[in-house]
C-alpha cells in the first residue's frame, strides 16, 4: 500500500494520486491540512513500527511499502493560520510532522524522497559541489560578502547571474547596470554569483530507471518566472542521449533521490552543465506541455516497491 | 589556526577559544557572516577565504574547525532588518553548510545537509543507527498527541552512563564494554566526536541516546579534541 502525504490541490501530487487510482494501486491519502486532527504512534524495537491515524482512516505503519510526499512548510498551512507560534496546537502539529518525518527516515519502505536526501537542495553551493563531484560541469561560482570581489567576478566573466544560496526566494537574475549600486549590500550576507553559461535549457526528470527529457526555450533569466520579464516559455520533448541519461540516473542515485528533476544547460561549447537537482520536482508543468507520462512512472515506481 | 564555529554568547565555545590560544584559536560568529571578506569559490576552492573574529583568513591557514552550533537562529541576527531576517538566516545557514562541508582540513563534525554539526538526527534515528551498529538498544516510542504518563511511583532508575568519543579515544566509560560500544557507533556512523548515553545499572551497555555535539567541559576531552583537530594527517 502507498501512502500519499501532501495537499490535494498540488499539481504533481494530484497527478500521482490519480495515476495510482487509475492503475489500481491501494493507497491512503494523508491530507496535510488535517495534521491537527491526525495522530501517530511510532516505535522502534529492532525495526520501526506504529500506527498512523487520520480523521478518515487508521493504518499500521508497516502496511506502507512506499510513500510519496510533497508537504508544504507547515508554518504556512491554512490549517495553522491564526495560531500563535507558541500555541499548544501549533506545537502539536509541528511535533506530528517531525515524528512522521522521523519515520520516513527510518522506514525500510521506498520513500520518494527521504527528507534528508532532499536537504542537499537547501544549499545551492553545497549541492553544486556534489553535482561536480559526479562529473557534470558546473558554472564558476562565487559566494561572497565582498562587493569588490563580486564586481571583479562579474567583470571577469562579462555576464553573470545571482541567485539565492538557500532554497528561499530562489530566482535567477542576470546582473545588469542597475545592480552596480546594490553590490554594496552583499556585505550584510553571503551572496551567490555565477558565471552565465550561454546555451539551451533542459529539464531532465529521473524516475527510478526512467528518464524524461524536456527542452525549454525562453529569453527569461529564469524560465520558471517568465512573467517577471514579460517573456514566453516553450517546452518540448527531448530524446535524452543514452550517455547523458545514464549520467543523470547515476547523479540522482548518488543523491539518494529515486525521483529528481535535473536542470541542465547544453552550453554553446557542447558541454552539459548541471545547475541544480530538484528533489521534489513540479513535473506536472512539463507533463502538461509534452504529454510525457511522468506521473504514471512515479506511480509505477511506488507500486513496484510492494512487489 | 583552529576555528570554533559558535555564538559569542556560548560561554563554553568562548572558553575553548581562550584555552586553545597557543593554536591561534578564534571564534567564527554569525556577525562574521555580515562582514566583508568572505569568498567561497566553486568548483575549485583555491583562493577561498573566510572572516573569523573580524579578520580575513585564507582557508589554507586552517588546521581544524570545531562546530558548536546546529544552525543559526533568526533571533541572533539583530544586526539584520526584521523584514529580511528570515531570508538572511536561511542564506547564512545554507552558506555555512556549503563552506564547512567542503573544507580540506579536519572538521568536527562535518555537516551532512540537515545540520551544521553532524547528521542532525532525531533520537529514534540514533537508536536505529545504534541497532544497526550492533549495540543493544532500549525500545523507544513516540506518540502524538502525547499519552498521559503513569502516575504510579516507579523505582528510581540508576543514572545514565555517558561515554564521549574523540577519534579513536573514549572518555567516561566504566569498563571496556562501554568504551567499545561507543567507539563502534562512532565508527559506524562516521562521526568522530560523539557522546553516547547508555542506560545505567547493567554490565552490558544498552544504548539510550547520542549527540554529535557533546560537552567539552572535561579538560581531557577538550585536549583530545584539540589534538584531533591539529593532527597532521587529514582523515579520508
Amino acid at each position: 500500500m502507498v501512502l500519499l502525504w501532501g495537499i490535494s490541490s498540488d499539481g504533481p501530487f494530484a497527478a500521482v494520486r490519480d495515476e495510482l487510482q487509475r492503475i489500481g494501486v491501494a493507497n491512503r491519502f494523508l491530507d496535510q491540512q488535517t495534521l491537527l486532527r491526525s495522530k501517530i504512534s511510532l516505535s522502534f524495537e529492532g525495526v520501526p513500527g506504529g500506527t498512523l491515524t487520520t480523521p478518515d482512516w487508521s493504518a499500521d505503519l508497516s502496511a506502507f511499502t512506499a510513500i510519496y510526499l510533497r508537504p508544504y512548510d507547515p508554518r504556512r498551512l491554512a490549517a495553522l493560520s491564526g495560531l500563535k507560534p507558541d500555541s499548544p496546537r501549533k506545537l502539536r502539529a509541528l511535533v506530528f510532522e517531525d515524528t512522521l518525518t522521523c519515520w520516513l527516515e527510518i522506514t525500510s519502505a521506498r520513500v520518494v524522497n527521504r527528507p534528508s536526501a532532499m536537504a542537499s537542495n537547501n544549499s545551492k553551493p553545497y549541492q553544486l559541489s556534489l553535482i561536480h563531484s559526479h562529473g557534470f560541469a558546473v558554472p564558476e561560482t562565487l559566494v561572497t560578502t565582498d562587493p569588490a570581489a563580486a564586481l571583479a567576478f562579474w567583470e571577469r566573466h562579462g555576464t553573470a547571474v545571482y541567485k539565492s544560496v538557500s532554497g528561499v526566494r530562489s530566482i535567477v537574475t542576470q546582473l545588469r547596470d542597475e545592480h552596480r549600486q546594490r553590490l554594496q549590500d552583499v556585505a550584510h550576507c553571503p551572496t551567490q554569483f555565477q558565471q552565465f553559461i550561454s546555451g539551451s535549457d533542459f529539464r531532465i526528470h529521473v524516475v527510478g530507471d526512467e528518464v524524461f527529457g524536456c527542452e525549454i526555450r525562453s529569453c527569461a533569466d529564469d524560465y520558471r518566472y517568465p512573467d517577471r520579464q514579460g517573456a514566453n516559455v516553450e517546452v518540448s520533448s527531448y530524446d535524452v542521449p543514452p550517455e547523458l541519461a545514464e549520467r543523470c540516473r547515476k547523479l540522482a542515485a548518488s543523491l539518494n533521490l529515486p525521483v529528481a528533476g535535473l536542470d541542465l544547460r547544453l552550453a554553446d561549447s557542447g558541454n552539459w552543465f548541471c545547475f541544480e537537482v530538484n528533489p521534489s520536482p513540479g513535473f506536472s508543468f512539463y507533463e502538461e506541455a509534452t504529454g510525457q507520462p511522468i506521473a504514471n512512472a512515479v506511480a509505477r515506481l511506488l507500486a513496484s516497491a510492494g512487489e | 589556526m583552529i576555528v570554533v564555529v559558535g555564538s559569542r554568547h556560548d560561554r563554553s565555545a568562548v572558553d575553548l577559544v581562550s584555552g586553545w590560544a597557543r593554536y591561534k584559536a578564534a571564534l567564527l560568529t554569525c556577525e562574521d557572516l555580515s562582514t566583508p571578506g568572505w569568498e567561497l569559490r566553486l568548483p575549485d576552492r583555491s583562493g577561498s577565504r573566510a572572516v573569523v573574529s573580524g579578520q580575513i583568513v585564507h582557508e589554507d591557514d586552517f588546521r581544524g574547525v570545531l562546530i558548536r552550533r546546529p544552525c543559526i537562529l533568526d533571533t541572533e541576527l539583530r544586526h539584520i532588518g526584521a523584514s529580511d531576517r528570515e531570508f538572511v538566516t536561511a542564506e547564512m545557514n545554507a552558506f555555512l553548510l556549503a563552506w564547512l562541508a567542503g573544507l580540506r582540513c579536519r572538521v568536527l563534525n562535518r555537516p551532512s545537509g540537515t545540520s551544521l554539526c553532524g547528521p542532525g538526527w532525531r533520537p529514534m534515528q540514533w537508536t536505529q543507527a545504534a541497532a544497526a551498529a550492533g549495540l543493544e538498544v532500549a525500545p523507544s516510542t513516540q506518540n502524538v498527541p502525547a499519552r498521559r504518563k503513569r502516575t504510579s511511583p516507579r523505582a528510581e532508575a540508576p543514572p545514565p552512563i555517558e561515554v564521549t568519543v574523540v577519534g579513536s579515544l573514549s572518555f567516561g566509560a566504566p569498563n571496556d564494554n562501554y568504551a567499545d560500544a561507543a567507539l563502534r557507533l562512532s565508527s559506524y556512523v562516521h562521526i568522530p566526536l560523539l557522546a553516547v548515553r547508555f542506560a545505567g545499572g547493567g554490565s552490558t551497555p544498552v544504548f539510550s541516546a547520542a549527540t554529535a555535539m557533546p560537552s567539552l567541559r572535561d579538560p581531557a576531552v577538550a585536549q583530545a579534541t584539540c589534538e584531533y583537530l591539529t593532527a597532521e594527517s587529514v582523515p579520508a
